[in-house]
C-alpha cells in the first residue's frame, strides 16, 4: 500500500526519459505535464473528458489526461506530442492539411499514431471508432481522415 | 531563388505545419510569466436577479489569496458599440453564467477553492425568455438605465424598451407591391442561441508594468480593437496599452471584439500590477463569454405567378442575451443584407437586437447572414411550394446580378460574382435533376435541398490594414501585419501573395506570427473574411514600396534610370538586358561599392489599405453602401432520414462559391469544408437548452454536441472565379460563407424528407420524428 | 483537477482497500474508492462530489482480470471497458461496453466504476442483469456474492465501505442469442436516450434498459409479455405498458420520443430473437 498526502516527489517516465516531479495527489496528468513539466503541447479544451485535446499515450494507449491522475502514470510510459518528431502521421497531417488552428492537433495525432501502431492498415470503421474520441472544430474532419489514410498507405482520394 | 511557376492558385503547404504537428505552437495559455497570479470567477447561478449580498470574507481569508473582487470594485461599463456591461455584475445579474466575483491567488487551485467560499444572495426577477417576449410592453426592462449608455452613432438603442438597436430598410414601395401580388407567403422562423465552441477556451494574461504600461497577452482576433475599446471604456491612453496576440486556437467570431481583457487588466491593477492569468473553463467559455445569437423572424414575400419576387416584408429579432456586444451590429448587417442574394425591388425590413435573459451574443461566423439566409431560404421554399415551382428554378429566376440593387440600394458592379453558375453547379453536384426526394424503402427517404447565400464583410467604413516588409542578409523578407492566425492559414496566403509579387519562393517570405500592437502596424480585426483581401492588399503595396526603393538604390551601381529596372526572382536587373543586374542580397541592406563606399541602407516597405467608397446607412431607410465586396455562392445537400425514429445521415454537401480567384486551393477548400461542417452542427444540434428559469442546461461539452469524426458527409467544393478587380490577385473573402447557406439547404432537404416545412432549429431526430408523425396523418408533400 | 487537498491511497489488495476506507471513515473523513477516475475527477472538479481520501483499486491484481471457471465468467471490477470489448467472451457485454463514451475514455472507464457511478445509465450493467448475473462484493464484514436480483434495485445495494470485486454470469448464457441497440439524440458519442440489451435464455426472453428511466431497469414481471402471444408489436406494447416506471424527459429528449424508441426496440428485438431461434 502506498499513501500520498500533501506535496510529494515522484518519478514519471515521459517520452522515454525519467522525470522527477513534485505533485499533489489531486493533480491530473494534464496539469502536471503542462504546468509542472512545461510540456504544453498537450492542450486543455474542456477538462471533462469530452474533447480529446489532452490526449496522451499511457503505455501506448490513448487516454484523456484531464481525467487521469498523475499518480496513475507512475511506473508507466507516458508519450506526449513532444515525444513524436517526424512520424508518418505527422508528415501526413502536413501534407493533407489535417489541421487549421492546430489546437486539436496534438491529441488527434497521438490518437491516430496509437491507432496505426496497433493496426497499420485500419478499416474505415476502426478509424472512426478511435478518432471519434477527438473533437475538431475547424476542419470538418475530412482532411484528418485523408491524413490517416495517407499515413496508413491507403489511397486517399476515392 | 527564381521560380517560374506562379505562387497563386497553388496549394503551398502551410507555414505553421511543422510546429502545429509537433505541438510547438505557443498559444496564449501556453505562456507562463514569472510571478504570474491566477484568477478564477464566480458566475451567476440564476438568469435574472438583484444581487442582495455578497460575502467574500472567507474567500479573502484563505491563504494564498491576493484579493477578492466584486462589481463594486470596478465601476466601469464596457461595450464594443454600446457600453452596457460591467466587468463584474453590478446590482443585477442578467444571464446565467454572468461573472459576479473574481479571486486572484498564487495558483489556480487556491483561486478555485476561494471562489467556493464566496456566497451570494440573489432576489430573483422575472425572466425574459425570447426577443418577442422582450418586445411585449409588459416585459421587464433588462437595462432600465439604457438612456445613459455611451454608444457609437451607427447604433440606435431605444431606451425604455429592451431594444438595443434597430436597423430599418425601406426600399421601393413594398405595400403597393403586396397589393398587386399574385401570391404571397409568410413564415415565422426561430432558433435558440448557441456557441462557437472554439477548441481553445478564451484566456487573457494582463500586467501593469511599473511605468504604467498595460500589457495583455490574449487569445483574440482583434488586438487593435481591444486596445481601442479598453482605452475608451477604462480611460487609459491608447499608447499605454500593448496587446500581444499569438496564434489563436479557433475564433469563429467568438474572439473578435473585447472579451476577458478588461477584467484581467482590472484584476492585475488591483494586485499591484503583477501578471494575472484569467482563463475560461470550457463551461465559462460556453455561457459566461458570449456565443451565437438566437433569432425569431418573420418573412412575407410577394410574387408574380411566374415566380418573380416583387416585394419582401421582413422582421428579424436577434436574441442578444443580457448584453449587446456585437449583436447590435449583427442585426445591422442582417438588415442591410436582409433579402439574401435575390433581386427584390421593394423591401421593408426591421432588424432588431433585443435584450433577453440569455447568455449574451457576439459575432459568429456568418455575422447575421446564417440567420437571414435561413429565414429567406425557407420562405423561398414556401413560395416554391405555393407556386408549385422547382426550388432551383425559383431561385435562378430571382438571383441578384451586376446592375441590381441591394436592400440598401447599393448597385452591384462588375466585380459581382456569378451566382447562377454557382447555383447550377451546386445543384448538379448533388444531382438535383435526378430527383429531389427518393423513397429508398418503406421508411427511408433520401431528400435534397439547395440554397443561395451572400455575404459582405460587416465592417466600419474606414476598415484598414497595413504591412511592413524588411529584408534579411539572404534577401528573404519579413512581413509584419496586424493580422492574427486563427487557423485560416493567413500567413501562408500572405506569403504566397508576397512571393508572387517578387517572383520568389514562398519559403523566402517570413510572416511574423505574433501581433504586438506597439510594433505591428494597425489592422482593424481578423474577422469578416476580409483579412486576405485587406492585409493582402497592404502586403502587396508594401512590396511595391520596397521594390521602388530597391530600384532607387540599384539605379546608381547599375547606371541606368530606375524605370528601366525590374525586380524578380531575387534579382534587380535591367529589363531589356536581364543579364545586367544585382542579386538582392547586395541591395536590400544597402549597396557597397568595391572601394567600401555604401549607399541606400536597409529597405523597409510600407503598405496600407483602407476600404473604398463605404458609407453608413440612413437611420430611417437603411440606404447607403455598407458592403465592400459580396461573396456569392450556393449550397446543395442530400440527407437520408429514417422516418420511424427521425435518425438521419447527411450524405453529401456541395458548395459552389465565386471567390474571384483561388490563391491556395487546399486552404480555400479547408475553409469551406470546415464552415459546412459547422453548418451541419448549427442546423442539427448546436443550441442552448434552458430550464424554466432560463438557466442553461447544456453548458458542458458532454451535453452541447458538435459534429464528430465519422459524421462527415462527402464534401464537394467548387470555386467559380469571376475576378474581384480590387482584390489581391482578384481574390475575395471566403472564410465564413460556407456556413451561411447550410441551415437553409439542410432544412429544405429535411422538410422534403418528412413532408412538412420545418421552421425552427435545431432539427433533431426527435423533431423530425414528431413532424413526420404529424405529417403521416395529413399526407402533404413538399416540393 | 482536484483543487482541494485530497489523500490518495494505492491499495495492493482488496483487504488493504477495505481497511483504508474504514480507517478514513473512522477519522471522520469522506473516503471513496477510485477506479477509472473518469467520473470522480469530473465531479470533483465541479465540486459535485468532494471525497477526502481516494482509495485506488486499479493496481489490485485480483480486480484486473476476466476469468472463466466452474461454469462462471467473472469480470474484475477494474477491468476497463476497452478490455472487455476486446475480451469478447461475453458478446452482449462487449457490445454494451463498446457503446459507452468514446474509445479513449473507455481505455480508462472500468466496469466497476461504470456500474457504481452516479449517472442514470450504467450501461455495462445491462448484460449482467439479463444474464442472471451476480456480484461479489467485499467490505468490513468480509466478502459475499449475491445475485443481482438480490443486490440490485435501481443501484447496487452496497453497504458503507463495501466495494465491488467482480461481476459474473453463468457461462451457459454467454452464447445465448442476444440483441443490443443504443440510440442517442444525434451524435454517437453521447449518453443514450435508450440502450436495450435482450437475451433469449432457455426460460424465455429478457430485456434490460438504460436511458429510458432514471436507472438501469430489468423488470421480471413485465417480461411475461415478451414471451406471450400476439404480434411482436402487441407484445412490445404490453411489455412497455407493464413497466412500472415513468419514462424520463430531459434536455436530450422528451418521454414521448423515448417511449417510441423503446417500443420499436422491443419489437425489433422480439422479431430478431425469434428469427434467430
Ligand atoms: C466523455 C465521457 C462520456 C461518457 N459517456 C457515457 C455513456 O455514454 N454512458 C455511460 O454509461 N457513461 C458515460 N460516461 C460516464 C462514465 O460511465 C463514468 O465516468 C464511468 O462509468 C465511471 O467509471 P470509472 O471507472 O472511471 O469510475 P470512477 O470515476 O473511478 O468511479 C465512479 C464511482 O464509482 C465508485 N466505484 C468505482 N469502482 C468501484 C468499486 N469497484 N466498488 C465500489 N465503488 C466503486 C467510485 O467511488 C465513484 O463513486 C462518460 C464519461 C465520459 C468522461
Ligand atoms: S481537455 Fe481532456 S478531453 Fe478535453
Ligand atoms: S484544427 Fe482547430 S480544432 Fe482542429
Amino acid at each position: 500500500m502506498k499513501r500520498y498526502q500533501g506535496v510529494s516527489e515522484i518519478e514519471l517516465h515521459i517520452n522515454g526519459r525519467p522525470r522527477r516531479v513534485t505533485i499533489r495527489p489531486g493533480d491530473t496528468l494534464l496539469r502536471t505535464l503542462r504546468e509542472t513539466l512545461g510540456l504544453v503541447g498537450t492542450k486543455m479544451g474542456c477538462e471533462n473528458g469530452d474533447c480529446g485535446a489532452c490526449t496522451v499515450l499511457l503505455d501506448g494507449v490513448p487516454i484523456k489526461s484531464c481525467i487521469t491522475l498523475t499518480l496513475d502514470a507512475e511506473g508507466r510510459d507516458v508519450t506526449t506530442i513532444e515525444g513524436l518528431s517526424d512520424s508518418p502521421i505527422q508528415r501526413a497531417f502536413i501534407e493533407s492539411y489535417g489541421f487549421q488552428c492546430g489546437f486539436c492537433t496534438p491529441g488527434m495525432i497521438l490518437n491516430a499514431h496509437a491507432l496505426l501502431q496497433s493496426n497499420p492498415s485500419p478499416g474505415a470503421e476502426t478509424v472512426r471508432s478511435w478518432m471519434e474520441s477527438n473533437l475538431c472544430r475547424c476542419t470538418g474532419y475530412e482532411p484528418i481522415e485523408n491524413a490517416i489514410r495517407m499515413a496508413a498507405g491507403i489511397d486517399s482520394r476515392e | 531563388m527564381p521560380v517560374s511557376m506562379s505562387q497563386i492558385g497553388r496549394s503551398v503547404r502551410r507555414k505553421d505545419g511543422p510546429d502545429k504537428v509537433r505541438g510547438r505552437v505557443r498559444y496564449t495559455d501556453d505562456i507562463r510569466l514569472p510571478g504570474m497570479l491566477h484568477a478564477a470567477l464566480l458566475t451567476s447561478a440564476v438568469a435574472h436577479a438583484r444581487i442582495r449580498s455578497i460575502d467574500i470574507e472567507a474567500a479573502a481569508a484563505l491563504s494564498g489569496v491576493h484579493g477578492v473582487f466584486t462589481g463594486d470594485h470596478f465601476p466601469f461599463r464596457v461595450g464594443l458599440y454600446l457600453g452596457d456591461k460591467p466587468p463584474l455584475a453590478q446590482e443585477k445579474v442578467r444571464y446565467y453564467g454572468e461573472p459576479v466575483a473574481a479571486v486572484v491567488a498564487d495558483d489556480e487551485r487556491t483561486a478555485l477553492e476561494a471562489v467556493r467560499l464566496i456566497s451570494v444572495g440573489y432576489d430573483e426577477l422575472p425572466v425574459v425568455r425570447s426577443p418577442r417576449e422582450a418586445l411585449d410592453h409588459t416585459a421587464p426592462l433588462i437595462h432600465p438605465g439604457m438612456a445613459d449608455y455611451v454608444h457609437i452613432p451607427a447604433i440606435l438603442p431605444e431606451p425604455g424598451s429592451n431594444v438595443s438597436h434597430r436597423t430599418r430598410i425601406r426600399k421601393g414601395d413594398a405595400e403597393a407591391a403586396f397589393r398587386a401580388a399574385d401570391v404571397t407567403v409568410e413564415g415565422e422562423f426561430e432558433f435558440p442561441p448557441g456557441d462557437h465552441v472554439a477548441m481553445e477556451p478564451r484566456v487573457a494574461i494582463a500586467e501593469v508594468r511599473s511605468d504604467g504600461q498595460v500589457v495583455i497577452r490574449t487569445s483574440t482576433q482583434s488586438p487593435y480593437g481591444v486596445r481601442a475599446i479598453m482605452s475608451r471604456c477604462l480611460d487609459i491612453p491608447a499608447g499605454r496599452i500593448t496587446i500581444i496576440a499569438g496564434p489563436v486556437g479557433g475564433g469563429f467570431g467568438g474572439k473578435a471584439g473585447i472579451q476577458l481583457e478588461p477584467l484581467a487588466y482590472l484584476l492585475s491593477r488591483s494586485v499591484g500590477g503583477q501578471p494575472v492569468r484569467l482563463a475560461n473553463t470550457r463551461e465559462q467559455d460556453m455561457v459566461t463569454s458570449p456565443g451565437a445569437p438566437g433569432l425569431q423572424s418573420r418573412v412575407r414575400l410577394a410574387a408574380r405567378k411566374d415566380g418573380t419576387i416583387t416585394a419582401a416584408q421582413i422582421e428579424f429579432l436577434f436574441d442578444s442575451g443580457g448584453y449587446a456586444d456585437y449583436a447590435v451590429n449583427v442585426a445591422r448587417a442582417a438588415g442591410y443584407a436582409c433579402t439574401g442574394p435575390y433581386n427584390i425591388p421593394n423591401v421593408t425590413a426591421d432588424s432588431l437586437s433585443v435584450y433577453t435573459n440569455h447568455p449574451f451574443a457576439t459575432a459568429y461566423r456568418g455575422f447575421g447572414h446564417i440567420e437571414l439566409s435561413y429565414s429567406i431560404e425557407r420562405s423561398l421554399d414556401l413560395l416554391a411550394e405555393e407556386l408549385q415551382l422547382d426550388p432551383v428554378e425559383l431561385r435562378a429566376r430571382n438571383i441578384i446580378r451586376a446592375g441590381h440593387a441591394t436592400p440598401s440600394s447599393d448597385v452591384l458592379d462588375e466585380n459581382t460574382g456569378d451566382l447562377e453558375r454557382c447555383l447550377r453547379r451546386a445543384a448538379a453536384a448533388i444531382e438535383w435533376d435526378a430527383g429531389s426526394r427518393v423513397q429508398v424503402d418503406a421508411h427511408t427517404v433520401r431528400a435534397k435541398g439547395v440554397s443561395c447565400y451572400w455575404k459582405a464583410p460587416a465592417i466600419p467604413t474606414f476598415t484598414d490594414a497595413a504591412a511592413t516588409v524588411s529584408f534579411n542578409e539572404d534577401a528573404s523578407l519579413n512581413v509584419v501585419t496586424g493580422a492574427v492566425e486563427i487557423g485560416q492559414g493567413i500567413f501562408t496566403g500572405l506569403a504566397q501573395l508576397a512571393a508572387e509579387r517578387l517572383g520568389i519562393d514562398t519559403g523566402q517570405v517570413h510572416v511574423v506570427d505574433e501581433v504586438i500592437t506597439d510594433r505591428s502596424p494597425h489592422d482593424w480585426t481578423t474577422a469578416a473574411s476580409r483579412t486576405l483581401f485587406m492585409a493582402g492588399r497592404a502586403v502587396l503595396s508594401a512590396i511595391d514600396d520596397a521594390v521602388a526603393q530597391i530600384k532607387r538604390v540599384a539605379a546608381a551601381p547599375l547606371r541606368c534610370p530606375e524605370e528601366d529596372l525590374e525586380v524578380h526572382g531575387g534579382r534587380v536587373f535591367i529589363r531589356d538586358v536581364p543579364s545586367q543586374g544585382l542579386p538582392l542580397e547586395e541591395v536590400v541592406l544597402g549597396y557597397v561599392y568595391p572601394n567600401g563606399n555604401a549607399i541606400g541602407g536597409p529597405i523597409i516597405g510600407r503598405g496600407r489599405y483602407i476600404a473604398r467608397h463605404l458609407t453608413g446607412i440612413d437611420p430611417d431607410t437603411g440606404q447607403g453602401r455598407p458592403g465592400l465586396e459580396w461573396t456569392l455562392g450556393a449550397e446543395g445537400v442530400e440527407v437520408e432520414v429514417d422516418v420511424r425514429d427521425g435518425r438521419y445521415r447527411v450524405l453529401r454537401c456541395a458548395c459552389a462559391m465565386d471567390v474571384g480567384k483561388v490563391i491556395n486551393p487546399e486552404l480555400a477548400r479547408g475553409q469551406v469544408v470546415g464552415a459546412m461542417a459547422m453548418g451541419i452542427g448549427y442546423t442539427t444540434r448546436e443550441a442552448f437548452v434552458f430550464d424554466s428559469r432560463e438557466r442553461v442546461l447544456n453548458e458542458r461539452l458532454r451535453d452541447f454536441k458538435i459534429v464528430r469524426y465519422g459524421e462527415h458527409p462527402r464534401y464537394i467544393v467548387d470555386f467559380v472565379e469571376t475576378p474581384q478587380g480590387d482584390g489581391p490577385y482578384d481574390a475575395r473573402g471566403l472564410g465564413e460563407q460556407g456556413i451561411v447557406g447550410m441551415p437553409g439547404a439542410l432544412a429544405s432537404a429535411f422538410s422534403r424528407a418528412v413532408g412538412v416545412q420545418l421552421l425552427r432549429l435545431p432539427i433533431t431526430p426527435e423533431y423530425l420524428w414528431s413532424e413526420a408523425h404529424k405529417a403521416s396523418g395529413a399526407s402533404r408533400s413538399v416540393r | 483537477m482536484i483543487a482541494y487537498d485530497v489523500v490518495y491511497v494505492r491499495a495492493d489488495s482488496v483487504d488493504e482497500a477495505v481497511t483504508a476506507w474504514q480507517q478514513a471513515h473512522a477519522d471522520g473523513l469522506k473516503p471513496a474508492y477510485l477506479s477509472g477516475g473518469t467520473e470522480l475527477l469530473t465531479a470533483a472538479r465541479e465540486n459535485r462530489n468532494r471525497p477526502d481520501v481516494l482509495v485506488d483499486l486499479k493496481r489490485i491484481g485480483a480486480l484486473r482480470s476476466v476469468t472463466e471457471s466452474e461454469g462462471t465468467l467473472r469480470v474484475g471490477a477494474c477491468v476497463t471497458l476497452t478490455e472487455v470489448v476486446e475480451d469478447g467472451r461475453f458478446g452482449l457485454l462487449s457490445r454494451a461496453a463498446g457503446g459507452i463514451a468514446d474509445r479513449s475514455v473507455r481505455n480508462s472507464i472500468t466496469i466497476g466504476g461504470n456500474v457504481c457511478g452516479m449517472l442514470p445509465y450504467r450501461e455495462a450493467l445491462l448484460p449482467f442483469l439479463v444474464a442472471d448475473g451476480s456480484a461479489t462484493v467485499a467490505g468490513p464484514d468480509g466478502t459475499r456474492s449475491e445475485t443481482l436480483e438480490q443486490l440490485f434495485s435501481k443501484r447496487l445495494l452496497l453497504k458503507p465501505g463495501e466495494l465491488l470485486v467482480s461481476l459474473s454470469v453463468p457461462s451457459a448464457l454467454l452464447r445465448a442469442a442476444c440483441w443490443y441497440r443504443r440510440r442517442e439524440r444525434d451524435a454517437r458519442v453521447d449518453y443514450p436516450l435508450l440502450t436495450l440489451c435482450a437475451l433469449a435464455a432457455p426460460g424465455g426472453r429478457r430485456m434490460a434498459v438504460s436511458g429510458a428511466f432514471a436507472y438501469p431497469l430489468r423488470d421480471r414481471p413485465a417480461e411475461a409479455a415478451l414471451n406471450g402471444n400476439g404480434s411482436p408489436g402487441e407484445r412490445a406494447a404490453a411489455f412497455v405498458a407493464g413497466l412500472p416506471n415513468a419514462i424520463r424527459s430531459d434536455m436530450r429528449a422528451g418521454a414521448g420520443y423515448r417511449r417510441a424508441l423503446l417500443l420499436r426496440a422491443v419489437e425489433d428485438a422480439i422479431i430478431e430473437l425469434e428469427a434467430g431461434s
